[in-house]
């Protein structure tokens, strides 16, 4: 559930150009730092309870930082080119967390700031190993890669409904983790009536499309073009 | 709790959470940046480096990054942590290590090349299992292989030479010690820093010595331009030292000209071409060939095993003669063998000439025969004078032996042309395109049965009017020739239906021959370079379209795009700029516009002159030759109304003589005026096809 415009549009803001833009309180540049922190919570919020909160406690912490993250006026002070936004967040969290440690739940708003609706239906609360042997930044780290990946997907998937497409993205989503066998193009054409050289080039577009979006994303997400493929590895590490 | 699921690519388990059930270590990697391989047609490309991936074995390995992929395994580059070395090491695709049978087939590799201690064989260091991925480590050679070496140009011929040399005394090595490589080609022979060569994969190899059933149900594996001929028909009993003697001798044919000895645009294909083509002599592609090296050469390429070396060391030593500047052993094919060998590629020439000799003889004797029965009728009756007379008239007006055998000669060409199509699973387009030349699928039996039914019909057919001919002959002095001369051409195409049959689905149904129609990726791109090296463009589209599937307008794009990276990397490859539209082939269409005006011409004269004229046999083959030029024309012309007016031209053309015939003649019947002219007919198909022809086989450069 989104509220606010469509993601796709924000896909290539910078996440440096929304923090200077946090400045001048532009709403655009506060709905894409809003999306940003929807599609990252999770991780920020297994970190938490990693970190050795219930889990309702863990929820009203997370939102407070949210809260805390949308309301501050200094994140123009905010180095990108130092750091990712990734190890931004993290940072922050631990501050926050070992700031507000003693304090009451935060039931203060920032004014007119839009809450973030925190979706938990999605929220298992059950973390099955590997999780279990991983420390909290160890956890945070992996968390954010899926959550990244399940972003990205869900777009994809949505795209692929927005064309009609949905039957499609579903039979041919097993070929963007790589090498395809041939065997499997006849089965799936068959299934939707498409012949093996539409399937090919179908799935040809579809792979083209995740990688275009997944590299968007994590472009969104670190200080330039060139650290994309080190982001990448470094979630591929942080995932195996 | 469920039981966790596995990623098929990487053995990984997913947990719940996993994005829509998809493994998130793959789905990253594949997104990764690939900067190092060559751009892809198709463009789907997989990640390549996974740096840092540790696999722990008893001595450690470090995987670098991925060197190759293909077959069951993967090559990576890798150290080997406790000696501090480079290895290569060799790994079954997780997804692929389904049976026990591609296991062992995977150790028979390693344990085949492992018994080989030679410095021209990558040797083997140890195999393992690490977390059920079965590997092995064996050599890094620093360098390329002969594929990338060759980068299709011609190379010295000394050079080649001596490198086919030191490869045959390998391989005869490995011979020696019961192995054979059974997958020889360019790009599995090395050359490390040194320049030395090192011969790797001996993927399909199988102990000679020892019991190897892995495949004895004739699987057809390896890499269809430099297979045997015995190997790609799957007579495994024939596969021996000669294989991999033949598959030297391919090697030694891409380094002296650049390309291998055939290839198509799929497997299939590739592999008819095989066992049906010969090579074209290296020295038309390269005329700096030594007479003697191609000799040798194309002795190794024999389709007949016995023709050609029988071991790898009388190949190594032939080569040693011809290095040593001493004469070859191998002899040049003699001008018996070279008839031969055309003449299995033109079958149609051959079954042409035996229903002829059938035809002939059976004539023949019944004639004898005949003879034989007038003589004594002559004797018997004294005076009688032989004169054309109720055998020739009935002959002429009986509608069985007169109009009959036009049409069906047609019909037999139809069928003809409709087997094939049905047979090859083609368009009609595609099928005009090949000429056919690709395997034959069996079809359904009912089928088989009509069509060869109906050529052998067509056979008892003429045959029946044979003997009606010669017995006008014997009796009356005379026959109808020109009725007799269309019978010989439509017992010919039934005896061509029969035989085509006969052979393919005979053969296809005791599973002689191997059907196979999955294109490999890499011929097909490869298809695409060297259509657009040649400077066909339209076989580059379409080639590149069957492989992805592309509609037309974003395959031109593709490939233009393609083109103009090729012809910036390496311009001197291409005779002409690929970018630019093609030039028009003058001289061709200089013949044809000639050809079209003749047409016209005779076709306004034959308007014109007398019905005399038009009457004579002469007036009547121009008649239909002109016609004939005029539809092969119309078939070849894109306006439309070109069409319309040179169909209609031919139908004037055709409807003036006749009517000239008929005024001229009425006496005879239509019927015997039409054999003059159907064979200006095909003799004006005939003009057109040949100025038209294209060439197939063009030499890539």
């Amino acid at each position: 559930m989104t509220i606010g415009p469509d993601s796709a549009r924000f896909a290539t803001t910078h996440w440096s150009a929304v923090l200077a833009a946090g400045r001048s309180d532009s709403t655009r540049a506060r709905q894409a730092l809003d999306e940003l922190c929807r599609v990252y919570w999770k991780p920020l919020h297994a970190f938490v309870r990693r970190q050795g909160h219930g889990a309702d406690e863990a929820q009203d912490l997370t939102q407070a930082f949210f809260a805390d993250l949308l309301a501050r006026q200094d994140l123009a002070r905010v180095d990108p080119a130092r750091g990712r936004f990734r190890s931004f967040l993290l940072a922050s969290l631990t501050h926050f967390l070992a700031n507000e440690w003693d304090k009451a739940r935060a039931q203060k708003r920032g004014g007119g700031a839009i809450g973030v609706p925190i979706d938990t239906s999605a929220d298992t609360g059950d973390w099955v190993e590997p999780a279990d042997t991983l420390t909290p930044e160890k956890l945070f780290e992996r968390s954010w890669a899926l959550a990244l990946l399940d972003h990205v997907l869900g777009q994809l998937q949505r795209e692929c409904e927005a064309e009609g497409n949905a039957a499609l993205f579903d039979g041919l989503k097993g070929t963007l983790t790589g090498d395809r066998p041939a065997a499997r193009y006849a089965d799936v054409g068959a299934r939707l009536g498409l012949s093996e050289g539409a399937i090919k080039v179908a799935v040809h577009r579809l792979r083209a499309r995740y990688r275009e979006r997944l590299r968007a994303e994590v472009g969104r997400t670190v200080g330039g073009p060139e650290e994309i493929d080190d982001e990448i590895r470094f979630l591929f590490a942080a995932v195996g | 709790m469920p039981t966790p699921t596995t990623c098929p690519h990487c053995n990984g388990i997913l947990s719940p959470e996993s994005p829509q059930g998809l493994c998130p270590a793959c789905l990253l990697k594949a997104a990764l940046d690939d900067p190092g391989s060559a751009p892809t047609i198709g463009g789907v490309g997989v990640a390549d480096a996974v740096k840092g991936m540790r696999v722990r074995y008893m001595g450690d390995y470090e995987l670098l990054e991925e060197i190759a992929h293909g077959g069951m395994g993967v090559i990576y580059k890798a150290r080997q942590l406790s000696l501090n070395r480079t290895v290569a090491l060799k790994m079954i695709r997780s997804g692929e290590l389904a049976t026990e049978a591609d296991v062992r087939r995977f150790r028979v590799e390693a344990e085949a090349a492992a018994n080989l201690q030679h410095p021209n064989i990558v040797a083997i260091h140890e195999v393992g299992v690490h977390e059920g991925h079965h590997y092995f480590t064996m050599d890094f050679v620093e360098g390329r292989n002969l594929g990338q070496v060759a980068d299709g140009k011609p190379m010295a011929a000394r050079r080649a030479a001596g490198y086919a040399k030191t490869i045959a005394e390998a391989i005869q090595f490995a011979h020696q010690r019961g192995t054979l490589h059974r997958d020889l080609k360019p790009q599995n022979v090395l050359l490390d820093e040194a320049d030395r060569v090192r011969i790797t994969d001996f993927g399909l190899a199988k102990q000679t010595k020892g019991e190897s059933h892995l495949t004895m149900t004739g699987a057809v594996m390896g890499s269809p331009s430099y297979m045997p001929p015995e190997q790609a028909r799957g007579r495994q009993d024939l596969v021996g030292p000669a294989s991999d003697v033949y598959g030297i001798g391919a090697i030694l044919y891409e380094l002296l000209t650049g390309r291998a000895p055939f290839r198509g645009d799929t497997a299939a294909v590739t592999m008819m071409k095989v066992m049906e083509e010969e090579p074209a002599a290296p020295s038309k592609l390269n005329p700096s060939v030594p007479r003697d090296l191609e000799t040798v050469c194309l002795k190794c390429l024999e389709k007949s095993v016995e023709r050609r070396y029988p071991t790898a060391r009388a190949l190594a030593e032939d080569l040693g003669r011809f290095l040593d500047g001493e004469p070859v052993q191998a002899r040049p094919a003699s001008a018996l063998r070279k008839a031969v060998s055309w003449s299995r590629r033109h079958r149609w020439v051959i079954v042409a000439v035996a229903s002829t000799a059938t035809l002939g003889l059976a004539g023949l004797a019944f004639g004898l025969w005949e003879q034989t029965r007038y003589l004594l009728w002559v004797n018997a009756h004294p005076g009688w004078i032989a004169y054309p007379g109720e055998l020739n008239r009935n002959l002429r007006n009986d509608v069985l032996t007169s109009v009959l055998p036009i049409p069906l000669f047609w019909a037999m060409v139809l069928a003809l042309q409709y087997y094939r199509r049905q047979s090859r699973r083609m368009s009609w387009g595609e099928l005009r395109r090949t000429r056919g030349f690709a395997p034959a699928y069996p079809i359904a039996q009912g089928w088989a049965a009509a069509f060869m039914t109906f050529g052998l019909f067509g056979i008892a057919f003429s045959l029946w009017l044979v003997t009606r001919h010669i017995q006008a002959y014997v009796w009356e002095g005379a026959f109808p020739f020109a009725q007799a001369a269309v019978i010989w051409v439509v017992a010919i195409f039934s005896a061509q239906l029969t035989s085509a049959v006969v052979r393919e689905q005979w053969g296809s149904a005791l599973g002689l021959r191997p059907v196979d129609d999955a294109p490999i990726e890499q011929a097909t791109s490869e298809a695409v370079r060297d259509a657009l090296v040649a400077g066909h463009r339209i076989e580059a589209i379409r080639a590149y379209r069957a492989q992805t599937g592309a509609d037309p307008a974003q395959a031109h794009r593709h490939v233009l795009q393609l083109a103009d990276a090729m012809y910036r990397e390496h311009p001197e490859r291409f005779a002409r700029d690929p970018t630019l539209p093609a030039p028009v082939d003058v001289r061709r269409r200089l013949a044809t516009l000639v050809l079209a005006v003749l047409a016209v011409v005779v076709t306004g004269v034959v308007l014109v002159v007398p019905p005399a004229a038009r009457a004579a046999w002469g007036g009547l083959f121009a008649a239909g030759t002109a016609a004939g030029v005029l539809v092969a024309l119309a078939r070849s012309r894109r306006s439309r109304w070109q069409r319309i007016v040179a169909v209609l031209l031919a139908v004037v053309a055709l409807a003036a003589a006749l009517a000239g015939y008929r005024q001229y003649r009425p006496q005879h019947d239509a019927a015997s005026g039409m054999a003059p002219m159907f064979f200006g007919l095909l003799a004006g198909l005939l003009l057109i096809v040949l100025s038209r022809r294209e060439r197939h086989d063009r030499p890539g450069g």
